[in-house]
């Protein structure tokens, strides 16, 4: 069982994780989840709901949309993600936000142990 | 549509059926559930197999209300001050009406001043009551209509915007 930290933690990279896998190219749920799942080796071992939430504010801010695409042979079309532009800037912007604070804390943390 | 379709529809009515979610919420929800179904089917699983990773529709659905939260309806506190309008709008009506009978079954039928014809207690009175409004009646049925429809509502709040 994961405890809060851990989860509080995932979640606000979660956000971070998804937008730019959609950067990458336009995608879905199933394949968001089993891409996370494999580029992780495992530890972000998500189910769909836990996605959900994640995707609709991305849509909501406006940096994804979600269209339909035709399924392959007699499957049911599936909801397909892509980012727009405003997405592919404010993916970058986190990924620099995301590199200044991990820089920050990891001197914080090898600094508090050397004293 | 063959057995295992039929089987699948039901899961997805079951599932969606018990969401606690506004309207247009709940067919966002639906339409990637949907979705997730079809990636799966693409991905070469049978059905069979899909209903067992995506769990019972009860669990399923558990798991979707507890992942949507901050977009779920609130429920006010204030609706419990409504339901005891109601409650105590219904009660008033309630005794009225029991006092109404008790009262109207005591009075003697021969020779009362205002009952029209060999009409019965409760009719005669309504008969003989003067023309107007009963205030007496209509009031607390107002509250009672009022206070069941507040409650209602305050359960089925908006969900506050994130910032």
């Amino acid at each position: 069982m994961e405890n809060r930290f851990d989860r509080e933690m995932k979640k606000g990279v979660l956000e971070m994780l998804v937008l730019n896998l959609i950067c990458a190219r336009p995608t879905y749920g199933y394949e968001l989840l089993s891409r996370l799942r494999d580029g992780s080796g495992g530890s972000f071992d998500l189910k769909e709901g836990t996605l959900y939430p994640i995707l609709y504010r991305l849509e909501d801010d406006g940096l994804i949309t979600a269209s339909w695409f035709p399924g392959a042979g007699k499957t049911t079309p599936k909801k397909i993600y892509q980012a727009t532009q405003a997405g592919h800037r404010e993916n970058l912007r986190r990924q620099e936000v995301w590199g200044a604070f991990t820089d920050t804390v990891t001197k914080l943390l090898t600094g508090g142990n050397t004293l | 549509m063959t057995e295992t379709e039929k089987k699948m529809k039901r899961y997805i009515n079951a599932v969606e059926r018990r969401l606690n979610l506004p309207r247009e919420i709940k067919a966002r929800v639906m339409s990637d559930f949907l979705s997730a179904i079809s990636a799966r089917r693409e991905a070469g699983l049978t059905d069979e197999e899909i209903l067992r990773e995506l769990g019972s529709p009860k669990a399923a659905a558990a798991e979707l209300n507890e992942q949507m939260k901050d977009f779920a309806y609130r429920k006010s506190p204030w609706r419990f001050a409504f339901l005891a309008l109601a409650v105590v709008s219904g009660l008033c009506l309630l005794s009225y009406y029991l006092i109404f009978w008790y009262v109207s079954d005591s009075i003697p039928l021969n020779g009362s001043v205002g009952i029209i014809g060999g009409a019965d207690g409760p009719t005669s009175i309504f008969v003989a009551t003067p023309i107007g409004v009963n205030w007496d009646q209509v009031l607390p049925s107002i509250f009672l209509v009022v206070g069941l429809l507040g409650f209602f509502l305050l359960r089925r709040l908006r969900p506050k915007k994130q910032p």
